[in-house]
């Protein structure tokens, strides 16, 4: 059954495999490098230059970039050097175990030259090995890309010109007909309110009866006018009367109140025709709203365009969270029990599951160190600092959890990121993100395609809690953007002159995901001030109309107004002249009563002084 | 379809031992169900360069069986699952994990580990079967097909064809 020449030929085999490996080895494994990062990052990975040092177990590689899937020219990252340190034994056992390894000056967020996505048709094979979609993370992943789908949607276009030209062109008269107009109700009820108001009045005021009871003051002081004081004698009488004057100015005076309740019912008749005509403008202040109202004018709502406004912005953060877990989830998976006391770990293949078997062995795969340092000074990139330990695809292996405290500056601006990946026996993973002062820029803000309006700059400061366990994740974070500006495209477009006035803002994001349910809520402090603006340049147009309805209005209710207020007018003429008369008359009793007065006490003094002289003389001559 | 007819026709006509084209087809199986494992693939091959082994059955079972693999890889998954994950089992792969080029077969791997054991079980059969099936070929069927029109036509293209390669 053996060729004669079957060993030489497998010899050969052989030979051309060692030396076929030999010289395209560096080529080989950059494919595989290049391959494996391409379907964790989803995104363009390259690599310059390979060297690889199999006796000294030592890797080199030279100017490896990794493209961003979200931002088409940038890289998420590119390092000038990076030097693995591998152990060659476990090699022959199908492990991977690398000592550490010596990144040197990576620098995060970098400009492409060329495009860092990858062909559709390499996305969907990648995402096909990904079909698996039963974890929090993914189910979160759905809840929130279906919450995107119904708030983020580009921002409405609505100029205030065309609101402008619409209000110009409507046919106002046709929306407007007297007999459901409020206003043309509000004058006929007020006709006839007005009407027996001014009748109670005027009954009132006659019931009074001032007429018939200055007549009885008057012939009192026709008799007190009559009084003539000759002498001495005549002073008595002279002074009964004036007794008499004091009660008839008591009843003048009783007149006089009368007349002051006169002015008073005057005065609430003249309240009430004010307040009656105050209730027809409000009557037609409701016309007014109400053919509004039947206008089909685009007035914007102020809650839609702060979803528009803060959707792309906290969609862009919430994503790139959740992509991290997916991709911590798929490369680490956490040991399953099988049997009393075995423990295995799956891991999906794209053919399959490979089972790996915890035993003291290596695991398939270990970094048990990554330095990240930077030897130039470069303040034109985010240069990467930082440390992390123990990467795994099998912790509970080795028995440790992934950790990371990673830190990017550029001229002040910071990016920083530390936590734990535990998957060793259960999924339990913290991590803390936060950003301050980062361009919008570097964020790819300014690239958001809101439409009609554009973010042209702000400074951004992030933070993010993330707790990631097998069956709930949470996570909690705020965005705020300060010195907000926005690119002017057209002055007339209402969300243009909306955001003209928000230079920050604040957006929460508070996402849970359990096996019950989710719950996501984002929030921010825009509405109000949305509502503000566009309350601002809609009053002006939406003022202009009005103006118009109204003059069209009291068009159609000018003779019933008219009408009603030279009734008022009358009445009020009417019965102001009523009580003119009475005051005057009252006037003139109480001048007749003070002459009629002063003349008795001139006399009474006069006779008296006769008296005396009378007297003095009588003395004198005897 | 008739190229591999008039392949598998030149086999069963040829003076090649049974047991030659009986080895071919069971390697093309394991070739066909293990190919995902490129050590797998290696090794066969070497095992083909070192063995008599009909390499046109080889190949020709080697396309079929895996075809066939991607009807039954979900039943080969199910399978090495439960082999793998088998309690009893488990002292048995950790040892032969921790030893070393073993674990370049991934025979941890569930679809590998049933497709071989699937492979396992048809190769006795596929042996078996193709052995007598040549064998009986041989005696009732090769002179009588012979004589069928279609065969000399098939026999005639085969000889231009290979005319054709030498000139």
């Amino acid at each position: 059954m053996i060729r004669k020449h079957g060993v030489a030929g497998v010899s050969s085999v052989l030979a051309i495999l060692i030396v076929f490996n030999a010289l395209f080895l560096n080529k080989l494994v950059k494919m595989g490098i290049v391959a494996a990062g391409e379907g964790i990052f989803k995104a363009k990975v390259e690599i310059g230059k390979v060297d690889i040092q199999l006796l000294k177990g030592k890797i080199l590689l030279e100017n490896m970039a990794v493209g961003d899937k979200n931002h088409e020219f940038k890289n998420l990252w590119e390092a000038q050097n990076i030097e693995l340190k591998f152990m060659i034994e476990p090699l022959f056992k199908r492990k991977f175990i690398i000592d550490n390894i010596s990144v040197v000056n990576m620098a995060m967020g970098t400009d492409r030259k060329d495009s860092g996505f990858l062909p559709p048709k390499k996305i969907q094979k990648i995402e096909k090995q990904q079909e698996d979609k039963s974890s929090a993370v993914d189910k979160m992943k759905d809840n929130v890309d279906t919450k995107a789908k119904t708030d983020i949607q580009k921002m409405p276009v609505s100029k205030s010109n065309d609101i402008g030209d619409k209000l110009k062109n409507i046919d106002y008269k046709s929306y407007i007909s007297k007999d459901n107009l409020g206003a043309y109700k509000a004058i006929k009820d007020s006709e006839q309110n007005i009407k027996a108001k001014k009748e109670k009045t005027y009954d009132d005021m006659k019931n009074i009866n001032i007429e018939a009871k200055a007549k009885t003051i008057e012939s009192e002081l026709q008799s007190a006018k009559d009084v003539k004081v000759g002498g001495i004698k005549d002073i008595p009488a002279a002074q009964a009367k004036l007794q008499e004057l004091g009660k008839v100015k008591t009843d003048i005076d009783s007149l006089k109140k009368d007349v002051d309740t006169e002015k008073s019912d005057v005065q609430d008749f003249s309240d009430y025709s004010k307040s009656v005509t105050s209730d027809i403008e409000k009557a037609k202040e409701a016309d007014v709203q109400g053919v509004m109202g039947k206008f089909n004018i685009n007035i914007l709502n102020a809650s839609n365009i702060e979803k528009s406004l803060i959707g792309p912005i906290w969609y862009d953060r919430v994503t790139k969270i959740l992509d991290l877990l997916t991709v911590v989830n798929k490369y680490i998976p956490k040991s399953q029990k099988k049997g009393p006391k075995q423990k295995v770990i799956e891991q999906k293949r794209m053919d399959g599951r490979d089972i790996v078997f915890i035993s003291s062995a290596y695991p398939t795969f270990w970094i048990k160190k990554i330095l990240l340092t930077t030897e130039k000074a470069d303040s034109s990139q985010y240069m990467v600092k930082g440390e992390i330990d123990d990467v795994t695809t099998e912790q509970a292996v080795i028995g440790k959890p992934l950790t990371f405290n990673i830190y990017a500056e550029k001229s002040g601006s910071v990016m920083s990121m530390k936590g734990e990946i535990n998957h060793i026996d259960e999924i339990n993973d913290n991590i803390t993100m936060s950003m301050s002062k980062i361009p919008a820029s570097t964020m790819g803000l300014d690239k958001i395609d809101y439409g009609n309006v554009k973010m042209k700059s702000a400074n951004v400061d992030t933070t993010a809690e993330i707790k990631n366990t097998e069956k709930t994740i949470t996570i909690n974070g705020n965005i705020f953007l300060s010195s907000m500006q926005f690119d002017k495209q057209d002055a007339s477009d209402i969300v243009s002159q909306v955001l003209k006035g928000i230079d920050k803002m604040k957006i929460g994001f508070h996402l849970v995901q359990k096996d019950t349910g989710s719950s996501l809520s984002f929030d921010s402090d825009i509405a109000d001030r949305i509502k503000g603006s566009l309350n601002k340049i809609y009053g002006k147009k939406v003022a202009e109309a009005k103006d118009k309805i109204s003059k069209e209005i009291d068009g159609k209710i000018k003779d019933e107004s008219n009408g009603l207020l030279k009734q008022i007018a009358d009445d009020k003429g009417d019965l102001s002249k009523q009580l003119g008369a009475d005051n005057d008359k009252v006037g003139g009793l109480q001048g007749e009563a003070g002459k009629a007065e002063a003349s008795i006490q001139k006399q009474i003094a006069g006779a008296q002084g006769q008296g005396a002289a009378k007297s003095l003389q009588n003395i004198f001559k005897k | 379809m008739l190229k591999i007819l008039s392949s598998i026709l030149s086999i069963l006509n040829s003076n090649t031992k049974p047991e030659e084209v009986c080895l071919g087809v069971v390697l093309g199986i394991f070739s066909g169900f293990l190919v995902i494992a490129p050590f797998n693939f290696v090794f066969i091959f070497l095992l083909i360069v070192l063995l008599k082994v009909n390499s046109g059955m080889y190949a020709l079972a080697t396309v079929f069986f895996k075809l066939l693999a991607f009807v039954i890889d979900p039943l080969g998954d199910k399978l090495g699952y439960s082999i793998l994950t088998a309690d009893f089992l488990m002292p048995v792969w950790k040892w032969l994990a921790a030893l070393p080029v073993v674990p370049f077969t991934r025979f941890n791997n569930t679809v590998v580990m049933g497709d071989f054991i699937i492979g396992v079980i048809i190769a006795p059969f596929a042996w078996i079967g193709t052995s007598h099936f040549i064998v009986y070929y041989r005696k009732n069927w090769q002179e009588k097909l012979q004589k069928l029109k279609i065969m000399q036509i098939l026999s005639v293209g085969q000889l231009i064809e290979k005319g054709a390669k030498k000139s």
